[in-house]
């Protein structure tokens, strides 16, 4: 029945008035909810860069720990000396011996932020480093103890007799020639 | 007979039991003029508007109903009450055509033994408006004058609005008129009983629409409220995972500098190529050392990636490749046999011992008169 008695009937305004503060309730709950979303992702992402970088935690100190800082070796005599062939029982004629080559390393097309730096003796072909040691058996084993650091590398050994001292009688100390001996430095 | 009392008078008020009065007669004072003054003490209502319709709600122009009741009915303000004159507003605007509706209700008799007459409103609707509203008293359907009367009457209407088709509704009683079309309780279908006191008011109108807004703000509010607590939420999350003390130390964060760390792990697990270069030495060494009356001229032993190695060897059609892993020149004391064949069983044997395969290099052979001075290369199996 329509009712005689009411002079304005409110209902229908006051139901659109209500429909748009529910429509609009609604629009501001799907944008926030948006929002919250995209945080969480990029929650989500930190956690797992976290992750990740936590998995190489381990190998990043042994980054530092394998390869020295260039910075701790400015010049040839130190970095001789950190290479310590002596510790090795092997020996080379420090005057002459010079830098071959100085290139940055690269995994996979990346430069990881390694140099390695190649030595060679002046005297001699320019791509081998000369050693020598008291004996061939000593010799061979710091060689061999040498080839074992990871901050070195050696691409090839030659052993010559030196048939000159051979032929006089004289003992001549064993001499090896290190074809490509680099030693990797870290860049920072 | 539904459960309300139909009250004309206020004699009619008292007593009984109901607590629903349909109220006309007497205890109602209705006029379309503004200016028409009702019984002293009348208490006003809500004007009724007196046509329907979308456009005659537009018009500005609407007949109003001012309608007035008598005061004793505040006395009573449990009792729940209908207006007749509502009923019939609400049938007539209902019709099209023009209509003259007969409505009332009986009265109370003023004398015992006596019957009581009638007060009889008229409402002439044309097209859903009401264009007149009177009310007029008929006596007792026993009384000689009521013929005379009610004829009268008829007569009135139908000279003043010929063309309107005259109806006769409930409370009355079907008087069997001429020309009159009884309705009976037909307009009277959907009374409504409200309080008194809320029909003149007409608080109650706003509660509904009210409450449906206030609904509705507060779903929005809290709506809003809550996705903004989650948001706040989610913020605080980021803020404790990035305040990790392992982010902060490491400075930057990003899938770049990741890949760095992880090429660099690749890069010292893999296996390089002077690994090898140790046991390669010390294995030509050793089995050379097992030649009796041997020189080493020269013994260069290179750091072959593992990738140049031969296969295991077992095939027969392996292929060395270009670069050997090591080059050997010894110089033995000369055999009796031819050069080459002192190779063979030299290489025979170092092989044997060292397990590296060996080979002689093309023309690789010189001999003087004591020494021969061999060349040989050699390869490491995988």
């Amino acid at each position: 029945m329509r009712s005689a008695q009411s002079k304005f009937n409110l209902l229908p305004y006051a139901c659109i008035l209500a429909a748009m503060f529910l429509l609009h309730g609604l629009q501001a709950w799907r944008s926030l909810q948006n929002k919250v979303a995209a945080q969480n992702a990029a929650t989500q992402n930190d956690l797992q860069l976290k992750q990740q970088l936590s998995a190489l935690q381990a190998s990043r100190l042994q980054w530092t720990q394998r390869y020295p800082s260039q910075n701790s070796v400015p010049d040839l005599r130190t970095l001789l000396a950190m290479i310590n062939l002596a510790q090795h029982g092997i020996d080379t004629d420090s005057d002459n011996v010079v830098v071959a080559k100085l290139e940055p390393v690269k995994q996979g097309e990346l430069a990881i932020g390694l140099n390695k730096i190649c030595l060679a003796s002046a005297m001699g072909d320019g791509g081998n480093l000369s050693v020598r040691a008291a004996s061939y058996q000593t010799l061979l084993n710091g060689i061999t103890s040498l080839a074992q650091r990871p901050d070195v590398v050696i691409g090839y050994v030659s052993l010559q007799a030196d048939s000159q001292a051979d032929q006089e009688g004289k003992h001549a100390l064993p001499v090896a020639k290190l074809g490509d001996f680099c030693v990797y430095l870290r860049q920072e | 007979m539904s459960d309300y009392r139909v009250a004309a008078s206020c004699t009619a008020l008292e007593g009984g039991q109901e607590h629903k009065l349909l109220l006309g007669g007497q205890l109602v004072f209705a006029s379309l003029q503004a200016d028409c003054k009702p019984p002293t003490e009348f208490v006003a209502l809500r004007p009724r508007e007196a046509s329907s319709g979308l456009l005659a709600r537009l018009n500005k122009q609407r007949p109003k109903v001012y309608v007035y009741h008598h005061p004793k009915l505040l006395t009573m303000p449990k009792v729940r009450c209908a207006l007749l004159l509502d009923a019939y507003l609400a049938w007539g605007c209902k019709q099209k055509t023009c209509v003259a509706l007969i409505g009332g209700m009986a009265r109370l008799p003023r004398l015992a033994g006596e019957e009581g007459g009638f007060q009889v409103d008229v409402l002439v609707f044309e097209a859903g408006r009401l264009i007149a509203l009177y009310d007029q008293e008929l006596p007792a359907r026993s009384s000689p004058r009521f013929a005379m009367v009610a004829a009268a009457m008829l007569a009135r209407i139908r000279e003043r609005y010929p063309h309107a088709r005259i109806v006769q509704a409930a409370p009355l009683d079907d008087w069997q008129l001429a020309g009159v079309e009884y309705l009976g309780e037909q307009p009277l279908r959907g009374l409504s009983f409200r309080p008194i006191r809320n029909a003149a008011s007409g608080r109650h109108h706003f509660l509904l629409p009210a409450s449906i807004v206030v609904l509705g703000a507060l779903c929005n509010f809290t709506a809003i409220g809550l996705a903004f607590s989650q948001y706040r939420a989610a913020v605080a999350r980021y803020e404790l995972a990035a305040s990790d003390p392992l982010l902060i130390q490491h400075g930057k964060l990003d899938t770049k500098h990741l890949n760095l760390l992880a090429q660099r792990k690749d890069f010292m697990a893999s296996p390089r190529a002077q690994d090898g270069l140790p046991a390669n030495v010390q294995a030509i060494v050793q089995a050379i050392a097992l030649l009796p009356d041997v020189q080493i001229i020269e013994l260069k032993i290179f750091a072959n990636p593992a990738t140049h190695r031969l296969p295991p060897s077992g095939s027969a059609d392996s292929v060395p490749s270009a670069v050997p892993d090591l080059r050997l020149r010894l110089s033995l004391p000369k055999s009796s046999g031819p050069a080459l064949e002192q190779a063979h069983a030299v290489l025979a044997k170092l092989a044997a011992s060292s397990g590296i395969s060996l080979r002689l290099m093309p023309r690789g052979w010189q001999e003087d008169q004591k020494r021969r001075i061999f060349s040989i290369e050699g390869w490491q199996h995988a």
